[in-house]
């Protein structure tokens, strides 16, 4: 059961109310009890004390009769024995006082007539060491002194005292203790009442007090404090004139929602929005387009999306410098965006920056391709006349692609490729137009590119067209390289630089896969051959195609070119996607076990969750797992996916497996992935792709830096 | 508290006095010796005798009268008088005979005993009840077996003390008249010799009578005077006793003063005794003086019967102590 603060502290008061009264009335009874003890003890020392003192005078008085009557019994003077005995007799508590001779005889009952003498007494006693002798009795303190005549006892006297008397004394004592203890009670019970009632109002008081001046501002705090958890950080109206501690804590409350409130904005602008131009980036551009796609679906609204890419932008980097780049992209961005807004993008619509000098618009709702289609000539016209940046006499040109929706792509991954696809077609015609996707012209675009790649592959001395681009790996702590993966580059003649998506799947299909593969491993391997010797620790991942899997001399193979580079085995890895190796487990798990036992390490590549369990990764045999970058996108926005990454780094951690996180982008990332125990990563926000001899010079000045 | 803070002190009243006693009787007695040493030769002072074992009762019945008496005696010189007790008889004719004493006043065998040893002169007769004789009663219980004196052989009997006339001389005399052998006993309780009448000294009457009626001894003697006193003898205890034998009647009283006291100081003590009963100072001072009805001149009848008891002294005397 959850009790709250002020449930608490009103259960403390009235705990503490209770053992308080409690500890009161256990104190009371126990006074009461101990007064009364006190008295009955005091009633019994007076008794006793009175039964003492009377001790001591029927003592002193039989003591006194016994040596007066020496003369008198001894001349039997009855009227001398009556007249000490008068006195005695006299008094209030005297019972019977009897003077008797050696043999018991009664010589004088002290009354005129003398009407028992002569009579035997019952118990005889004559005290033989000269001292009287006390017999107590029910209610009769009877003493007896020896008369003695030359040292030899010739009678006693023998005095009873009433007892009643001091027993009626006591008694009257007890009861007058009792009355005035009984009075000692009520006094005391009203003042122990008082106080009870006292503590009583001055515990609900304090209670109350707490409850109202402290509890309430905690509660208040704890509303806002969830409201805060929920991103309700909208002008939550935090403030306190209070200048204890509590108003310090409001206060303090109030600014960190404040500085909550402006990095959230911050990290919102980082995450979706492209420094450079302003526009959305590439995630915000991929998230938008898959929330899109349902919509679109659901109301059966066309879409159209435009790709647009500039064209020669790398000699215009080259040439003019990057400063002349950027600006040529923030002019392309505006004129994007301004021919965009102008023709309406739709309800779904976004205008983005794919990174590089690709950009991407999305339009939606009814003739969304006939306004795709304006916006791509105003551009394209407009790019041409732009007047404002100087390329050495020649006007900026860029390809555009247009894809619809549905018809060229029924989901957001299909709809961008074929938006990619059609802008190289109209790359391929030389730039500076739109093309629209079209799927037969695609079929012989690509065998032209198969061409051409097998040309560049056969040829015997090495391409300059492939080139590859070393992503560094690098340790999130110290920010040093520790490792690259291998990207393959092709900088086709007429197209430009492409990335391997536009020419992978061809060049699979052509059969090329395996030759593609060892272009790539050789390369790597004789780039990077002295970078890698300069450290045993260092590696290169290279991904490893379905051809190259199903190889199975493949193990034989890696092992001869690392010999050949005169590295150690494990400083090269293949990266593996699950699905490779499930579709054909057994042999997957020699060609495991195969590259296992040649040295070569394996990496599970875009590890995102899920079916990824410690015991998965241990059948893998891995030296690490690969994040993948959807779920490192992710994880700054939903909790869903940093509760998955930390799972994750958790479970590798349980495996001994190293964790790299792939598309590594802010600093914010890097961050969460050092907290939660990931200690490598890759990535835009680290180091972009670097050629080998930036490796190099990085890589040296990494060991500079280093203590 | 403060009633038994007056309990204690008077408790403590009491044990002085009864601590200091025979100790203040004696410092009286040594005092008054004195003064009557230095004073009885010139006769400032008129020291009346007086024979006694409780000086303390007997001096308040002595000295109104004395003071009486003295207040007639100022024109002779006599300024007060004085008191002195005497254990016996002996005592008090020594007195009597060194001048230490000039009035005695006693019963009839004291009276001649200070005659015969220390020529004192009897001058006044004491009267009362209207007579100034009395006489013994012997008494027993009413069940008991005595009739007659002869009935005390083998018996005992109580007697007052050595200096009573009543309750010693005349029955010690009754019993030697009877041919009865007397014996003193040690202790009333003891029994005689067969034969003999056992006999032992009571102090006081009202102890004799008690003897008797808790049949400690057989009979006893007191005076007629006594017998019909309740206060010397209970009634509850006279209901008992009966009286199987008297005594002929004696003078009661006697007043003596010493030979050789000046006669017209003689003169006027009797002439103040002898009209004392006329005025209230007088009759006072004469009911203090143990219930004396008044004085009288001594008559030939008197001194006669005074002096038949003469033999029976001497008999006594002589047969039994």
């Amino acid at each position: 059961m959850r009790l709250g603060l002020s449930t608490r502290l009103s259960l403390l008061v009235a705990s503490v109310l209770v053992l308080t009264l409690l500890v009161f009335a256990w104190f009371w009874s126990g006074l009461r009890q101990t007064e009364s003890e006190v008295a009955a003890r005091a009633a019994a020392l007076l008794a006793e004390r009175a039964r003492t003192d009377l001790a001591v005078r029927a003592t002193q008085t039989a003591d006194y009769l016994g040596q007066a009557l020496v003369n008198p019994l001894f001349y039997v003077d009855l009227r001398s024995i009556q007249d000490l005995l008068g006195p005695v007799q006299s008094q209030a508590d005297v019972a019977d006082v009897v003077v008797y001779d050696a043999a018991g005889r009664v010589m004088h009952d002290g009354s005129v007539d003398v009407a028992a003498f002569g009579e035997q007494i019952e118990q005889v006693l004559l005290p033989a060491d000269g001292t009287s002798v006390l017999s107590w009795d029910q209610d009769l303190l009877r003493v007896t002194a020896p008369i003695n005549f030359n040292n030899r006892p010739i009678g006693a006297v023998r005095v009873g005292f009433h007892l009643n008397p001091i027993e009626l004394e006591s008694a009257a004592a007890r009861v007058e203790v009792d009355r005035q203890l009984a009075a000692l009670h009520r006094r005391q019970g009203r003042s122990f009442a008082a106080l009870g009632l006292a503590i009583l109002i001055l515990g609900a008081g304090s209670a109350w007090i707490i409850g109202r001046g402290w509890l309430k501002p905690i509660q208040e705090l704890a509303v806002m404090s969830r409201q805060l958890g929920a991103g309700l950080y909208a002008k939550m109206p935090i403030s306190s004139k209070r200048q204890d501690e509590l108003g310090e804590l409001v206060r303090s409350f109030a600014q960190m929602s404040e500085a909550l409130a402006a990095h959230e904005a911050a990290m919102r602008r980082e995450a979706q929005e492209d420094s450079l131009t302003g526009l959305a980036n590439r995630r915000r551009f991929r998230e938008q387009l898959e929330r899109a796609v349902p919509h679109l679906n659901r109301k059966k609204a066309p879409a159209a999306l435009l790709f647009f890419d500039l064209d020669g932008f790398k000699q215009v980097n080259d040439a003019h410098g990057h400063e002349r780049g950027d600006q040529l992209l923030r002019e392309t961005a505006r004129l994007l965006k301004q021919a965009a807004n102008e023709l309406g993008l739709g309800d779904d619509g976004i205008v983005a920056r794919l990174g590089g000098d690709e950009f991407l618009a999305l339009f939606t709702g009814i003739e969304a391709a006939q306004r795709a289609e304006r916006c791509a000539e105003r551009v394209l016209n407009e790019l041409g006349e732009l007047k404002s940046i100087h390329l050495l006499g020649r006007s900026a040109s860029a390809s555009a692609g247009l894809a619809l929706f549905p018809e060229h792509g029924a989901n957001a991954k299909a709809l961008l490729k074929a938006a990619d696809l059609a802008m190289y077609a109209a790359k391929r015609r030389g730039g500076g137009v739109l093309c629209r996707f079209e799927p037969a012209t695609d079929e012989v675009e690509d065998q032209r590119l198969i061409e051409d790649l097998g040309t560049q592959l056969n040829s015997s001395a090495r391409s300059t067209q492939l080139y590859l681009r070393y992503q560094p790996i690098v340790a999130l702590e110290s920010g040093r390289i520790i490792a690259v993966e291998a990207l393959l580059r092709w900088n086709h003649p007429s197209m430009g630089e492409l990335p391997p998506v536009a020419f992978l799947q061809p060049a699979l299909r052509a059969g090329l896969g395996q030759s593609l593969a060892d272009f790539a491993l050789d390369l790597a391997l004789t780039e990077l051959a002295e970078w890698l010797r300069g450290d045993q620790q260092r590696f290169v991942s290279l991904n490893v195609d379905p051809a190259s899997w199903a190889d199975t001399s493949l193990a034989d193979r890696l092992q001869g070119r690392v010999q050949d580079a005169g590295i150690e085995p494990q400083q090269l890895c293949l990266e593996l996607t699950e699905r490779l190796y499930w579709d054909k487990p057994d042999h997957g798990q020699r060609q495991i076990a195969r590259l296992r036992s040649a040295g070569i390490d394996l990496w599970l590549d875009d590890v995102d969750g899920g079916s990824e369990r410690a015991s998965t990764m241990r059948h893998f045999r891995l030296r690490g797992i690969k994040l993948d970058h959807r779920l490192i996108g992710g994880m700054l926005r939903t909790a869903e996916d940093l509760k998955q990454v930390r799972a994750l780094i958790r479970i590798a951690g349980e495996a001994q497996l190293e964790v790299v996180a792939e598309a590594v982008e802010s600093e914010a990332q890097v961050r969460l992935l050092r907290e939660a125990g990931c200690r490598y990563g890759q990535g835009f926000g680290l180091i972009m792709p670097i050629d080998a001899e930036e490796l190099a010079r990085r890589s040296e000045s990494d060991y500079a830096a280093s203590p | 508290m403060l009633k038994s803070g007056s309990q204690q002190s008077a408790g403590r009243t009491t044990s002085l006095t009864l601590a200091a006693g025979p100790l203040r009787y004696l410092t009286l007695l040594l005092m008054l010796l004195g003064s009557a040493l230095v004073l009885a030769a010139d006769q400032r002072v008129l020291v009346m005798g007086r024979l006694s074992d409780d000086p303390g009762g007997t001096i308040g019945r002595l000295q109104p009268l004395l003071d009486y008496v003295v207040a007639d005696l100022a024109e002779f010189g006599v300024e007060r008088g004085q008191v002195i007790m005497a254990r016996d008889a002996n005592q008090l004719a020594s007195y009597l005979r060194q001048e230490k004493v000039d009035w005695v006043g006693d019963t009839a065998a004291v009276a001649l005993q200070l005659i015969d040893r220390a020529g004192a002169e009897p001058i006044a007769m004491v009267n009362k009840r209207g007579s100034k004789r009395y006489r013994t009663v012997l008494f027993a219980r009413t069940d008991s077996d005595i009739d007659t004196i002869a009935d005390l052989a083998g018996k005992t009997i109580a007697f007052q003390n050595t200096s009573s006339t009543s309750a010693y001389y005349l029955p010690a005399g009754m019993l030697l008249e009877a041919g009865l052998r007397p014996a003193i006993l040690v202790s009333p309780l003891e029994k005689p010799a067969p034969g003999v009448v056992g006999y032992a000294f009571s102090r006081l009457e009202a102890n004799s009578a008690a003897w008797v009626h808790k049949r400690v001894v057989d009979a006893a003697a007191v005076s007629d005077q006594d017998w019909n006193d309740a206060e010397r003898i209970p009634t509850s205890f006279r209901d008992d006793l009966r009286v199987f034998a008297e005594s002929p009647e004696v003078p009661r009283g006697i007043e003596l003063i010493r030979s050789g006291l000046p006669a017209e100081l003689r003169e006027q003590i009797l002439e103040t005794l002898l009209n004392a009963h006329q005025d209230d100072e007088g009759r006072r001072a004469l009911a203090a003086y143990f219930r004396t009805d008044q004085f009288t001149e001594p008559t030939s009848d008197d001194l006669e019967a005074l002096y038949a008891l003469r033999p029976w002294l001497r008999r006594v005397r002589e047969e039994v102590e």
